[in-house]
């Protein structure tokens, strides 16, 4: 097993065209969306079965397990979500997304350097904070209407319903992608100042590739808050 | 962030610079795993107070999140995106360090992209994982001697069985992929690394990250709800679940990052000539077996978080008490678990009729119908999960198409064994120790099939299902099959990592072990479940006790055949007799380089003008 | 390597090979299976048991004629010469024979789901006379099963942990289960179906034997999975009416946990 003991010559050089790279970079993402797609499809495909199977009635009605004896076991409705709060989210996504395009439109204008692209990309990587904040304020106000037993000394647990449990892993996945977005965003501002993403060459296809995986989160979000708001009741 | 190396700088000295980076092996790696599970178990006891139920379950979580987070950063797997960040590219001298330049046996225990390590990683390391699941099948068969044997007790059973299948799925998921979709793919392809080097480095040593929770498993409890964790018996077993759940979870990155770069290598970087229909067929197995993959994993991804969080978090996906329902976790879990059955299968097959064409001396029979099969059987795969569920009571009228879909399935898979035959029909047959398995696996795969279309038939599956019948069946094609490919493609392209063959009367004696105890086990296994014997019973009615006496002592029969194969690799790789660089006389290109392969695999590119496959046909000129 | 070493086919002696083993497939699928299967006490297991024999012969020749290449091959195309041996004659495809075994693959699947299908409609609609309900409750681990007839007949509930029904009756089972996945099935009557919390599933069967049989759990349900197992007693009308009769009034009917 000694391979590292061949010694290459200088005069082969391997070196491959940019443009090969970015080619296979490119499909290298858009495989990993793909996946991100079928996670997504695997999400909305939990919400939309527990809502048709609605077992027991249970989608968003739950049974009072206070100890208070007159409310005991008494129907409870669970609250639908603030459309209006959701589809605020959303836009705020959409926004970050329509901010990475246009900043990419912007860089690949540029004759030289990267112009005003880090400022964008951090312009970007800010709306994607204050989707997650909100996004946390959304998953904090399913809390607010969840069914509860006590279980010992004071201490009470929430049983979330389907409705509930399926808006956690819509909004939890939302979060995470945020997240990343968050951290590709701030990461293109610094490599952007430090002149690594730039006109030159293909030195802006990084630029490309975030773009293309935050225009898909943003759909997706487009497309979890339809789904939330058209069926939940 | 390109991906291979620029060797015209490359007379730069590769290890210059010391660096935090540049200590970082498998056990700094193992040291802050620990580090983390620690803070992951002791941060919440610390800051919230423990009186809920769920606490132990949330720290569990927490901890074995803590483990893989800390490990990739032990390792190193978290510098790369960290760099990225912060804008620090790598240097050339440091791609030259992470591809192993210059360290000889050290890169093995390193975050090494170089595809040849990689592979001989995934090698080990599927064999680590094979030996531990192996272990626990011998248990459990110990414990089935007997109808009301108390060799170990019923939880510790249900903890066996439920690791078993999961290390077993797992190691074969990697044991063809992973070695060889590593090693000679990429040469295979023509191409000098795999399109993502580091990624090749993360998918591997995730796979480490995740076994460690996976084992550990049966040290906090074991689980009590078999591999396939049915909710919401899964929501009601011990901490060990939240373990497992995080081990799958991880196990899901690796398996999407690992399909990502297979694709991606053999869409963009096969050499010139290369056309996809000149591409061998290991390797189409490889990019099918891929993507497949890539479509599948997700999907227990989410089946586990939703465990994960109706344990710990309060969620109710699976409890009928608030509007969850079991079903959907069988949805779930059979999206996946059907086509990774095909995931584990196709690369197997692949590597098998690699070995058909060489051993036979003769072109692979019917190239494009072998692809079209494979690419059928993957495509169905998808479509046919509920017949996994015919007795759960979900949607009973959706039985009929899902018969059918499963039923066509035998098409596509009939066309393997047409391939099969076809090439070795007629052929010089060289009855070396690759070609002994092939033997085998056809033998196998044989009634490992048509015990299946007994299955997917709902009358018969109405008394097969939940049976030792359905056992033994899915045993003949994990082991009867897969891992008879596996083993056989061991033995096929050990002379190309080692430069040394393995020794082919230890291949013979292992053979003939493993083939007659699969044969013992499996067959008396299938009277169990016919005469009625339910799946994963620690103890059963006195009328199974013969055939389960025969299944134990053909079960260890398999391992003693295992056993001297893994002494023969072991013996074989210190002192097996030198191969050269093309021992079989082969024509696919990872023959055609020496042996062992360098850096960087060519010096200069090949030029492909014909297939691989060019057995008694004018010499095709190979550049 | 240079010359091209055609090896030889016959027929004949391959046609032999493929015959025995043929007839050795078609003689245990036919003998064998009615030994290895559990005894047949209803219309649906007697349907697995002779559909499992149909498969069976159906897939015989099918398998043997692989069998019979691999003995062949490994009898006649052996090469047993030193080192590598020649490369054989160049067979590249064969659109005929891969036309032929396509087609022959489609017709035998295209039968399998006919004969699936047609097996399936006669379980589906098994009927017969004085249909009767029964309750069965999967629990960790025990069966239980109620009998509504009870309280139309006597005006209390019974319940029993062994199941009792009348012969060439119809039984419908409603199934559900009270905490985790439970799978009830019944080896001799052919009959199985998941025990879902929150959910009910169905079941219907006309036993045609009396006598006593297994019925075990088939869904892995924790510790004691291996010991929920219990009886099915196949008995006559009256035998039946009787051990009604003598069951005690049980407390109250437990509720299934369907909620409304």
């Amino acid at each position: 097993m000694s391979s590292d003991t061949i010694e290459h010559e200088a005069s082969h050089g391997h070196h491959e065209a940019p443009e090969v790279v970015e080619g296979r970079q490119r499909l290298g993402i858009w495989l990993f969306i793909v996946g991100d797609v079928i996670m997504l499809a695997s999400f909305i495909f939990t919400y939309l079965y527990l809502r048709g199977t609605n077992t027991g009635n249970g989608w968003m009605t739950y049974l009072q397990g206070d100890t208070n004896a007159a409310n005991y076991g008494q129907p409870v409705h669970e609250k639908v979500l603030s459309a209006g709060f959701n589809w605020t989210i959303t836009a705020v996504i959409v926004a970050s997304a329509a901010v990475v395009w246009f900043g990419e439109k912007h860089l690949r204008a540029q004759q030289k350097g990267a112009g005003s692209f880090s400022l964008i990309a951090a312009v970007a990587g800010l709306l994607a904070i204050v989707a997650s904040a909100l996004t946390v304020i959304q998953l904090r106000s399913i809390d607010e209407h969840m069914p509860y037993h006590l279980l010992s000394q004071n201490v009470h647990e929430f049983t979330y319903t389907a409705y509930g449990s399926a808006e956690i892993l819509l909004n939890g996945s939302s979060l995470l992608h945020l997240i990343v977005l968050a951290f590709l965003g701030f990461g293109l501002a610094i490599r952007a100042s430090k002149g690594l993403v730039s006109s030159e060459g293909l030195k802006w296809s990084q630029a490309r590739f975030v773009r293309f995986f935050w225009v898909w989160v943003a759909l997706g979000s487009v497309i979890t808050a339809a789904v939330t708001s058209l069926i939940n009741k | 962030m390109t991906a291979t190396i620029d060797l015209q700088k490359s007379h730069s000295p590769a290890t210059n610079g010391g660096g935090f980076l540049r200590r970082l092996n498998f056990g700094t790696g193992i040291i802050f795993g620990i580090i983390g599970a620690l803070l992951g178990y002791f941060l919440p006891h610390h800051f919230f107070d423990n009186q809920g139920s769920a606490f132990a379950d949330q720290c569990t979580v927490i901890s074995a999140v803590g483990w893989v987070i800390g490990f990739w950063f032990g390792i190193g797997a978290l510098a790369g995106p960290f760099k990225w960040f912060l804008g620090w590219d790598q240097t050339h001298a440091d791609e030259m360090y992470l591809a192993g330049k210059d360290q000889g046996k050290k890169r093995y225990w390193k975050y090494c992209t170089d595809h040849k390590v990689v592979g001989v990683q995934y090698l080990v390391l599927a064999m680590v994982l094979l030996g531990a699941g192996g272990i626990l099948a011998m248990l459990i068969r110990t414990d089935l001697i007997s109808p009301g044997s108390h060799f170990v007790n019923q939880q510790v059973y249900n903890s066996f069985l439920s690791l078993h299948g999961m290390l077993m799925i797992i190691s074969l998921i990697i044991a063809v992929a992973g070695p060889w979709g590593n090693f000679v793919m990429p040469i295979q392809c023509g191409a000098r690394d795999m399109a993502f080097p580091r990624l090749n480095a993360l998918s591997l040593w995730t796979v480490v990250a995740a076994a460690v929770p996976l084992l550990t498993t049966l040290f906090i409890g074991g689980i009590q709800d078999g591999w396939t964790t049915y909710a919401p018996i899964s929501i009601q077993t011990g901490i060990g679940m939240n373990t497992f759940a995080i081990a799958i979870i991880t196990f899901v990155i690796s398996t999407t990052v690992a399909g990502v770069n297979t694709v991606c290598t053999i869409m963009t970087m096969r050499t010139t000539g290369m056309s996809l229909d000149r591409l061998p067929i290991f390797t189409w197995a490889s990019l099918i077996g891929g993507a497949l993959g890539l479509y599948a994993m997700p999907f227990f991804a989410t089946a586990m978080t939703m465990t994960i969080l109706d344990r710990s978090a309060g969620t109710s996906f699976f409890s009928a008490d608030s509007g969850g329902t079991g079903w959907l976790w069988e949805n779930m879990f059979w999206l996946m678990g059907h086509p990774e059955v095909y995931v584990i299968l196709i690369p197997a097959v692949g590597a098998l009729l690699e070995i058909a064409t060489v051993f036979s001396r003769k072109p692979l029979f019917s190239y494009k119908t072998a692809i079209g099969g494979m690419a059928g059987i993957a495509g169905l795969s998808i479509l046919v999960w509920a017949h996994h569920m015919f007795t759960t009571g979900w949607a009973p009228q959706l039985g009929g198409p899902f018969m059918l879909t499963t039923e066509l399935i035998s098409i596509p898979t009939g066309i393997i064994f047409l391939v099969a035959v076809g090439t070795i029909w007629r052929g010089n047959l060289w009855m070396k120790t690759p070609m002994i398995w092939l033997m085998g696996f056809i033998a196998n795969f044989i009634i490992g099939g048509v015990t299946g279309i007994y299955l997917s038939d709902i009358p018969v599956d109405n008394t097969m299902h939940g049976t030792m019948f359905v056992v033994a069946h899915f045993h003949y094609v994990f082991v009867g099959s897969v891992l008879f490919g596996a083993i056989g493609a061991v033995y096929f392209w050990f002379p190309k990592i080692s430069g040394r063959f393995l020794d082919e009367k230890m291949g013979r004696i292992s053979f003939w072990l493993a083939f007659i105890g699969v044969q013992v086990t499996f067959l008396a296994m299938f009277v169990s479940g016919l005469r009625g014997m339910p799946r994963r019973y620690a103890s059963y009615q006195a009328i199974f006790e013969h055939t389960n006496v025969i299944s134990t002592i053909g079960a260890y029969t398999i391992m003693a055949g295992m056993l001297v194969s893994l002494a023969n690799i072991i013996l074989s790789w210190r002192s097996g007799e030198p191969s050269g660089p093309n021992p079989w006389h082969s024509k696919t290109l990872e023959w055609l380089v020496p042996t062992p392969v360098p850096l960087e695999n060519f010096e200069v590119l090949p030029v492909i003008e014909s297939d691989p496959y060019t057995y008694g046909e004018k010499e095709g000129a190979r550049a | 390597m240079t010359k091209n070493n055609s090896n030889k086919f016959s027929l004949k002696p391959f046609l032999v090979i493929w015959a025995v083993l043929t007839a050795i497939g078609i003689w245990i699928s036919i003998k064998g299976t009615p030994w290895l299967m559990e005894k047949s006490a209803s219309h649906q297991m007697h349907m697995a048991i002779l559909t499992v024999i149909v498969f069976s012969v159906a897939a015989a020749p099918v398998a043997a004629g692989i069998y019979a290449v691999q003995i062949y091959a490994l009898a006649k195309w052996r090469y047993k010469g030193e080192g590598v041996p020649p490369d054989a004659e160049p067979l590249r495809n064969n659109v005929k024979a891969v036309s032929a075994w396509i087609g022959v693959s489609a017709l035998l699947t295209t039968f399998l789901l006919i004969w699936g299908l047609a097996a399936l409609a006669s379980d589906d609609n098994v009927s017969g006379p004085n249909p009767m309900t029964v309750n069965v409750t999967g629990q960790q681990w025990m069966w239980s099963f109620q009998y509504p007839i009870a309280e139309t007949l006597l005006h209390h509930n019974v319940e029993s942990n062994i199941l009792v029904i009348p012969v060439n009756n119809q039984a419908n089972f409603n199934v559900t289960s009270v905490d985790v996945t439970h799978g009830f099935w019944v080896p001799s009557l052919g009959v199985k179906v998941d025990a879902n919390p929150g959910t009910v599933t169905t079941l219907s069967v006309v036993p045609n034997k009396p006598g006593w049989y297994d019925i075990r759990c088939v869904e892995l349900c924790g510790l004691n999975h291996s010991a929920m197992i219990t009886k099915a007693h196949v008995v006559s009308d009256k035998e039946f009416l009787t051990w009604l009769k003598e069951q005690p009034a049980s407390p109250a009917a437990i509720t299934t946990s369907v909620k409304n």
